[in-house]
């Protein structure tokens, strides 16, 4: 007969991956249901995590609950690998899996990021969990969730559209700056977290799988590989990305990929890629060490010396 | 948070959840492929699934008892969240019509089946399309049906429809089949 001690696990001050199995399970079962149901928030229990609601616990969340022992992650803040957040978050999956982390786009398994997708191609097999602080685009439009669901249930659009409308009569160019909504699958219409426009056309008919979590707001959804993501736009008034043309990277001298505005004192400004593990290995390839550059999505400019 | 002594390290029980799910995963992300479980996936992909928090039903009495170990609820075919049918017979086609597809309001609160197929072999060729294949993609599966695909077109309405995990006891793999993948018979069966 099997002794109570024999049926217990060893005694240990975590568990692997800090969630317990009961609430890894939760999250992994409504991550099913959300590949199955492409753009559809798919309600979740959403468990505490040492961080505050609002710092990225939906990925984190997502992240411990996917992550195995042989994976390699990858963590970014709007692109840098080396911001508080992206630290503090990449520092705890460590601590608490003991996987190997990396800030090379190609080397990574699992990418848990928070406002931008990488500027080097995704392939097949790798997953992109985004941190989402408002997952329902009607966020802003309509108060009432329960009325929210059934606007989705619909498919119907209209308010967003609306807005769209109203940005260009008022504007005359459409003001969603970061979080344009996107159609996923021709029905449901998802916010793509705060992502910049120039990542939105990334998403569609990607090779990886994209996961995407809000903590606060107890709400996950996917976007499977090879998925048509269309962001909302009219026929007469194409879709436009962030204009940064003639913007070079003081770093690394390249142009063309998304770059982060520094302002200068007295006026003007410099630019240097927003993507930090792609940039750290442009500037290592500069000084002549041997370093691989995936394909990016969008050609980089040649290079200016910067 | 104090340096810890020691990283944690997962529980055989963790381990082999955690590689189910990711091969779970994978499957219906990529319909049509089919992705290697450790293990007899009856047993490995309701452990890694059930818990007290959601139902099941199943046609074999001796898993029944392994699956209600678990704290999931033994239910009927047209609650169940979770379905485990180890074989093929005209009741299970009839269940197959009562199942849950979700409602407008909720999609996600429908029902995922597990059914038995031969995969990779040179059965029966089917192409698949829609989310998850680039393109079109020729596969080929066995042991399933042909009733089956009926059914599956006539309740998957999207959002609506339920999802299919098939499985292959022998050859230890499991292939998704969402609610969105558009399945064409190729030839006669």
């Amino acid at each position: 007969m099997s002794t109570l001690a024999d049926l217990a696990a060893p005694r240990a001050d975590y568990t692997f991956a800090f969630l317990d199995e009961h609430a890894k399970r939760e999250v992994r079962r409504s991550l099913l249901k959300a590949v199955c149901i492409p753009g559809y928030q798919v309600p979740y229990a959403s468990r505490e995590v040492p961080m505050a609601r609002g710092w990225g616990t939906g990925g984190l969340q997502v992240t411990l609950s996917v992550i195995g022992e042989r994976d390699t992650l990858k963590v970014t803040d709007q692109g840098a690998d080396d911001s508080v957040n992206a630290v503090n978050i990449r520092r705890f999956v460590a601590r608490m899996t003991g996987v190997v982390t990396t800030t090379d786009t190609l080397e990574a398994t699992l990418i848990q990021s928070r406002h931008r997708i990488p500027e080097e191609r995704l392939r097949e097999g790798q997953i992109l969990i985004l941190q989402v602080p408002l997952p329902d685009p009607f966020s802003y439009l309509e108060p009432s969730r329960s009325k929210a669901r059934e606007l989705h249930a619909d498919s119907d659009y209209a308010l967003l559209w609306l807005r769209l409308y109203e940005d260009l009569t008022r504007r005359g160019e459409v003001m969603t700056g970061a979080d344009h909504p996107v159609s996923v699958h021709g029905h449901y219409v998802m916010a793509p977290s705060p992502i910049p426009r120039f990542d939105v056309p990334k998403l569609h008919q990607a090779p990886h799988l994209t996961l995407l979590s809000a903590g606060r707001e107890k709400k996950l959804y996917a976007v499977p590989p090879y998925t048509d993501v269309q962001p909302l736009a009219f026929t007469d008034v194409p879709f436009q990305i962030e204009r940064q043309e003639g913007w070079v990277c003081a770093q690394s001298g390249v142009s063309g990929g998304f770059m982060t505005e520094l302002p200068l004192p007295g006026g003007g400004a410099r630019y240097v890629l927003s993507d930090t593990g792609l940039l750290d290995k442009l500037v290592r390839a500069r000084r002549g060490e041997a370093v691989t550059v995936g394909e990016t999505y969008t050609e980089l400019g040649p290079e200016a010396s910067p | 948070m104090p340096e810890l002594l020691s990283v944690p390290v997962p529980t055989p029980a963790e381990r082999r959840n955690q590689a189910t799910f990711q091969a779970l995963l994978r499957s219906l992300s990529t319909p049509g492929r089919p992705v290697r479980v450790e293990g007899d996936p009856w047993f490995g992909v309701a452990l890694a699934l059930l818990d007290l928090d959601v139902s099941f039903a199943t046609t074999d009495k001796v898993l029944a008892a392994e699956y209600q170990s678990t704290g999931a609820r033994q239910v009927s075919w047209d609650q169940a969240d979770y379905l485990f049918a180890q074989q093929w017979d005209r009741a299970l086609l009839g269940d197959l019509k009562v199942l849950r597809i979700g409602s407008p309001l909720a999609p996600a609160e429908s029902a995922t089946l597990l059914l038995p197929a031969e995969l990779g072999g040179s059965g029966p060729a089917f192409e698949f399309s829609g989310p998850g294949v680039n393109g079109h993609l020729k596969v080929h599966i066995s042991g399933v049906p042909d009733e089956f695909w009926t059914l599956r077109a006539r309740a998957c309405r999207f959002p609506l429809g339920w999802d299919v995990l098939l499985l292959d006891q022998g050859a230890g793999l499991v292939m998704g089949l969402p609610r969105t993948t558009r399945v064409a018979g190729l030839e006669a069966r």
